[in-house]
């Protein structure tokens, strides 16, 4: 069953993720279309900044849960390789600790913050884009960060060296 | 107790090998909080106005991009045309390793991308050919640092995006500099090639003008991703962020009709730059939330009173914050280093009434410096594992070390002659 809620959850990082590389390939296009239109037809795209921007928040956001269960966020690890293997695992559970401490306190913040923005139904200055769908990737993204350390207990995801996903 | 706070958090977070964001935001947190009368929502509130910013959404395209001339194999196609223009002079093939990291820097902004791009092709192909593995390695490590120097510059995009300060002007700058180290790297090897042990074959081949066009033939789309990348930034036509969505289109173009691209290996370009964005992404989250913090509650001004006190002078500060950027660059990656230390440094330097375009060059270099300085010097880890550990991280360090000396060097001289990064701003 747990393995079940598992397989659940790291499906659901990785459908996240997937959305935020669509993000990010939509925001390439619409810049480029924008400054084709800017430039070359002289009709600039009135909404392409601000759903750029919007696009960009979400392609960082999407990605968080899928980068943290491949372990790929940058940690400094070179002093706990030198620690004792005891002290190493103590501070790795802190790392988990500190992890969970900013999520659930940035999930927290962000939902305040997107129900305050639903609450006036603000929109952005010059294209009218509503704001609080946008708004709910962040506290989304945090929980589903939350839910993948847990997936893992009490040790932090660590990169797979056998997976080759980066040519870099 | 702000000061406490900050340290204490910093280095118990740190040393627990917790992710480097959660870290850093943590700790912005807990000063926004505990320091600052509760005010954790302008966390939110920092982290939203940034990361919907149009400027910094160039950051992602410029890795796109890198990705995208990686995944599409230009970087052999460039190696071997550039490679007839230096068979005859000293050092012979290792300056190619120098020019082509120099022209794929001028098109990717990323110091490690430079690095493994023209590191797996150069490394086998001179090793094949009797060039001494260290060297070869070393001059690879040292090339790629100029990714990150020669516009278009993650650095640079991110330090003028995140301090404000022009990124135009940032890539203007940052011209000069890249094209003097670049030599200054080419006379090393020069002089190396000509005292101590031998480090290249001899030479037999004959070179003739016919091999030099056919290799010039080579590498012609070349200029034209350059003019789309920096002409329509230097001539006005485009903002940094536009040049960058331009950029990726016309990679994606050339590497479908003149590289290897398949839609397959594009799809996985943009899944694999998605993965490296979205690393820096959660680290420049933490930053802004301490970087909130700590403008908030005044400790950079605290930090230049303070340091003032010791009676140091501008000079003096700056030395120490070089020591401080060399130290640091020892166990953080390049990027890392610049977002966490930001949000001291830069109030600092440009209270002291050091120009913010000269900083950010110089703040580049210190960075490229820790490229490759072991043990954490990601070009040194990247190159060492495309020799399949031929060459360890020791050697490779070693073989790096004149290389990092010029790059100090190159601070030095900056610091003694700023018009070297100033005087092209100012036309």
């Amino acid at each position: 069953m747990i393995e079940k809620i598992n397989r659940g959850i790291h499906k659901a990082a990785y459908g996240s993720f997937l959305l935020g590389v669509v993000s990010g390939i939509s925001m390439t296009a619409l810049i480029f279309i924008s400054t084709l239109m800017r430039y070359l037809g002289g009709r600039p795209l009135r909404f392409s900044d601000e759903l750029a921007g919007l696009l960009f928040l979400s392609l960082t956001f999407l990605c968080l849960p899928h980068v943290l269960n491949q372990g790929r966020h940058i940690r400094i690890e070179i002093l706990i390789n030198f620690m004792p293997l005891g002290i190493a695992k103590v501070m790795d559970f802190i790392g988990v600790i500190t992890l969970l401490t900013f999520c659930s306190i940035f999930a927290y913040e962000s939902w305040n913050f997107m129900n305050f923005s639903f609450s006036l139904n603000s929109r952005t200055d010059i294209s009218g884009i509503l704001l609080w769908p946008w708004m709910a990737i962040m506290p989304l993204s945090m929980v589903l960060c939350m839910l993948v350390q847990i997936t893992h207990g009490l040790k932090q995801p660590a990169a797979d060296a056998n997976v080759t996903e980066d040519v870099i | 107790m702000s000061w406490l706070l900050l340290s204490g958090s910093l280095v118990l977070f740190l040393t627990s090998g917790a992710i480097l964001g959660s870290a850093l935001g943590l700790t912005g947190i807990f000063l926004l909080h505990f320091q600052a009368n509760g005010a954790t929502p302008l966390a939110i509130n920092a982290t939203w106005n940034m990361l919907t910013d149009f400027t910094l959404s160039a950051v992602p395209l410029f890795i796109f991009l890198g990705e995208i001339l990686l995944a599409s194999g230009v970087s052999k196609r460039v190696y071997n045309g550039l490679t007839p223009l230096f068979a005859r002079i000293p050092g012979q093939l290792l300056h190619t390793n120098i020019a082509v990291c120099t022209l794929f820097g001028a098109v990717s902004g990323s110091s490690t991308s430079t690095a493994a791009a023209i590191g797996a092709v150069g490394y086998p192909e001179l090793k094949n050919r009797g060039y001494n593995p260290s060297v070869v390695v070393g001059t690879l490590a040292a090339g790629g640092t100029l990714g990150l120097l020669i516009p278009p510059s993650l650095a640079l995009i991110i330090y003028g995006a995140t301090q404000n300060v022009s990124i135009g002007k940032l890539f203007i700058a940052g011209m000069l500099p890249g094209l003097l180290i670049a030599l200054a790297f080419s006379t090393w090897i020069i002089i190396r090639s000509k005292i101590g042990e031998p480090v290249t074959p001899t030479f037999k081949e004959r070179v003739t003008r016919r091999h030099l066009l056919n290799g010039l033939k080579e590498i012609w789309p070349l200029p034209i991703l350059i003019f789309f990348v920096l002409g329509t930034i230097y001539m006005g036509i485009a903002t940094p962020t536009e040049s960058a969505a331009l950029g990726v289109v016309a990679s994606i173009v050339l590497g479908l009709t003149w590289g290897d691209l398949t839609l397959k290996r594009l799809w996985l370009a943009f899944k694999h730059a998605s993965i490296m964005f979205t690393a820096i992404g959660m680290i420049l989250i933490g930053t802004v939330i301490l970087s909130q913090a700590v403008s908030l509650l005044g400790i950079p001004r605290a930090a230049v009173e303070t340091i003032g006190n010791f009676g140091l002078g501008p000079y003096g500060i700056l030395l120490m914050i070089v020591i401080i950027y060399i130290v640091l660059g020892c166990f953080f990656d390049g990027i890392s280093l610049l977002l966490m230390t930001l949000p001291i440094t830069f109030p600092m330097i440009t209270s002291l009434g050091f120009d913010p375009i000269w900083f950010g060059i110089i703040v580049t270099l210190l960075i490229e410096i820790g490229m490759i300085t072991p043990p954490v010097g990601l070009n040194l880890f990247v190159l060492s594992s495309i020799s399949k550990n031929e060459v360890d991280l020791t050697a490779a360090a070693k073989a790096s070390l004149p290389y990092w000396l010029i790059l100090l060097g190159a601070v030095g001289t900056f610091t003694l002659f700023p018009n070297i990064i100033l005087w092209f701003t100012h036309y």
